[in-house]
């Protein structure tokens, strides 16, 4: 990651550029599109209304910037959503009724749009003045941070300055998406990390992972939650291969635009697919079992990324029910074991809580994280299905992060058991394990888990959901235990594990 | 007689497939587009990662669409779609007077490659709705395309949300299409 990239990374997370430049709704994580006209960070729907009216918007992950781009988001030089709230929405009345509520029709959002920013209707161009006082009387924390001088690429922000304005200021009402999403380990050290951008994965990979859990597999469970994956292509260079795949099986059913739009796309960084051999035709992509894409087999058509992270949204558009992934029964599994080159399945991190649940945000979906390794002779392939870990309602949260789970149907299967069941991650283990066999067999495995089976029994339904050809094709080449981390599934023993692979 | 019989009505009910791609530069309306040709909605979209595909039924054709994202970073992936492209749709915001460079740049990139030499070129002048909009003269002019020899291409101008020119422009590719064959 470049210098500019780990500070424009930075900028969106000071805590003004955390509340949307226009609709103020926040977004723990900062936000990843910027609108470049007015120099503020959105969110999507926000985003979405400004390119409306081509207000020039790029992605913190999906454009290219320029060290000028990134400066002039500064509020030093006039950028950033404080500026833009001291100006803008200057004479807008607290409160007002007309900013756009989540989950409000677009047609609203783009109205209260045309009225800021078109009509500049609350405009004062001397707010500036107010906020530099202000600014002066109650300096922000992080100004006295250092600039970020990054010297290695696989250190993006330094932990400490990151946990200085972050932990205290957001992390404090958060639940311990930690400990759900990883079982027992530590849950502070979990959020330093989970909010870093990775970082200290790379420089210190096993600090909070349990020891037996190897870091090439762990930390995208965890560190997933965050886009900031500038370093995920040095741990798994070859995932964008089976991304190809798995993308390409969802969108040629036409689900990935609806995905899309009731998600909010992030993660994977695309620099992971500029940095690895992507090849979406070539020899290393594993071929799908059961190859009947809608579309003349066009399911290695290259899909450079797909949507993984996803943040749940309120409404998802209509389209979203007519297709779910669910209705696919025949979409090509995920990586089929014994084959795969690689593959991540997909990771789906911070999960906002469902409306009108009345629920406490205690669900974090790891749904579908999913790996599996070039084998020789076919061994391996094993999907560790990471199930959403539910909190006490986790149900529709891991449903979420396993149809994110972007493991072709298996995965996504599989964190759906793994959410429903409130044994959290178990179901999700057997149906992502199923998953990296046969789409079928993923299936099984999540129902299983649905169902509320216990841990060991989602495991063995996910094996036994196999449809007998995937059974036969697999036959011989089960997933090797050792890829699969047990200390992921939380009260999981390892031996549970073992036990069923015996 | 009864070959003749069938091949009559084969020519009546048959659609023939015909593989279009849709590219333009990010927020041009792409996805707004295709969703707006199939479902006849308008959908909340967010950028595109990866592609979107649909067919659509029009006229005797079956058009399969392939709307893929077009942000700066991904647009390399665009030529991995090349392959057997009938027609190329090629979105433009024509209020985006800052960047209709850029799409020209993009425009003659793409059509210089060998894969597409065969193919149809409409051009899409998207969101005309908006007040700054340039009119079809100007980006047809901006996009250079009077320089383009031996290619047959379109310009329509639209406004995807409210439909306005899309179906014209899918005339024009059905009929390019049916004389082609």
């Amino acid at each position: 990651m470049t210098d500019h990239m780990a500070a424009l990374n930075k900028l969106r997370r000071l805590p003004e550029n955390k509340l949307c430049g226009t609709c103020f709704k926040d977004d723990r994580m900062g936000y990843k599109d910027v609108c470049m006209k007015f120099k503020i960070f959105v969110c999507s729907d926000c985003k979405s209304a400004h390119q409306a009216y081509s207000h020039r918007c790029k992605s913190v992950t999906m454009s290219n910037w320029s060290k000028e781009e990134v400066e002039i988001l500064k509020q030093e030089n006039g950028g950033g959503n404080a500026v833009n709230k001291a100006t803008i929405f200057a004479n807008l009345p607290p409160n007002s009724s007309l900013v756009p509520k989540p989950g409000c029709h677009p047609n609203e959002t783009k109205e209260f749009v045309q009225r800021a920013y078109n009509e500049f209707q609350w405009h004062d161009p001397n707010g500036v003045a107010s906020l530099h006082r202000s600014a002066s009387d109650t300096p922000p924390t992080n100004k006295e941070d250092p600039p970020p001088v990054m010297s290695a690429k696989t250190a993006p922000l330094p932990v400490t300055s990151i946990t200085d304005d972050l932990l205290g200021l957001s992390m404090g009402d958060s639940t311990p998406f930690g400990a759900a999403s990883n079982g027992s380990t530590n849950g502070s050290a979990e959020w330093a990390s989970f909010d870093s951008g990775f970082g200290n994965f790379v420089s210190q990979p096993a600090a909070s992972a349990k020891p037996e859990a190897a870091p090439t597999v762990f930390p995208p469970v965890s560190g997933g939650f965050d886009d900031n994956f500038g370093s995920f292509d040095t741990m798994s260079a070859p995932a964008p291969s089976s991304f190809g795949q798995n993308t390409s099986s969802r969108a040629s059913f036409g689900t990935a635009p609806f995905e899309a739009s009731s998600f909010e796309t992030s993660s994977f960084d695309t620099a992971s697919f500029d940095t690895a051999p992507f090849d979406p035709f070539g020899s290393s992509a594993p071929a799908p079992l059961n190859p009947t894409s809608a579309l003349e087999g066009i399911s290695f058509a290259p899909a450079p990324a797909a949507p993984v992270a996803m943040e749940e949204k309120k409404k998802p558009p209509p389209p979203a029910k007519m297709i779910a992934p669910l209705d696919s029964p025949s979409s090509p599994a995920g990586p089929p074991g014994g084959f795969g080159a690689m593959g991540m399945g997909g990771v789906a991190p911070r999960m906002v809580p469902p409306q009108g649940m009345g629920m406490p945000p205690m669900g974090m979906g790891a749904g579908g994280m999913g790996c599996g390794m070039a084998g020789m002779g076919g061994m391996g392939g094993g999907m560790g299905g990471m199930g959403a870990m539910g909190g006490a309602m986790g149900g529709g949260m891991g449903g979420r992060g396993g149809m994110g789970g972007m493991g072709g149907m298996g995965v996504g299967m599989g964190g759906m058991g793994g959410g429903m069941a409130m044994g959290g991650g178990m179901g999700g283990m057997g149906g992502g394990l199923g998953g990296g066999m046969g789409g079928m067999g993923a299936l099984g495995g999540g129902m299983q888990g649905m169902a509320g089976m216990g841990p060991n029994m989602g495991l063995g339904a996910g094996g036994m959901g196999m449809p007998p050809v995937m059974a036969a094709k697999s036959n011989g080449q089960a997933p090797a235990p050792n890829l699969l981390q047990p200390s992921k599934a939380p009260g999981m023993a390892h031996k549970d594990i073992m036990a069923m692979f015996n | 007689m009864g070959l003749i019989l069938s091949k009559a009505w084969a020519s009546l009910v048959s659609k023939r497939d015909v593989r279009l791609l849709m590219v333009g530069l990010d927020a041009a309306g792409k996805t707004t587009v295709l969703y707006k040709l199939k479902l006849g909605e308008v959908v909340t979209t967010i950028p595109t990662i990866g592609f979107n595909v649909e067919s659509l039924v029009y006229k005797n054709l079956s058009f399969n669409v392939w709307d893929v994202g077009g942000q700066d970073k991904i647009r390399p992936l665009w030529r991995h779609y090349y392959a057997n492209t009938e027609g190329v749709i090629f979105v433009v915001d024509s209020s985006d007077r800052d960047r209709v460079a850029e799409s020209r740049d993009e425009l003659h990139r793409m059509l210089s490659d060998d894969e597409l030499r065969d193919a149809t070129l409409l051009v899409f002048a998207n969101k005309r709705d908006l007040p700054n909009a340039m009119n079809a003269a100007e980006i047809t002019d901006k996009l250079g395309l009077h320089s383009l020899k031996q290619r047959n291409w379109y310009m329509q101008s639209t406004c995807a949300t409210t439909g306005d020119g899309l179906y014209e422009g899918l005339d024009w590719m059905a009929q390019t299409m049916n004389n082609r064959k």
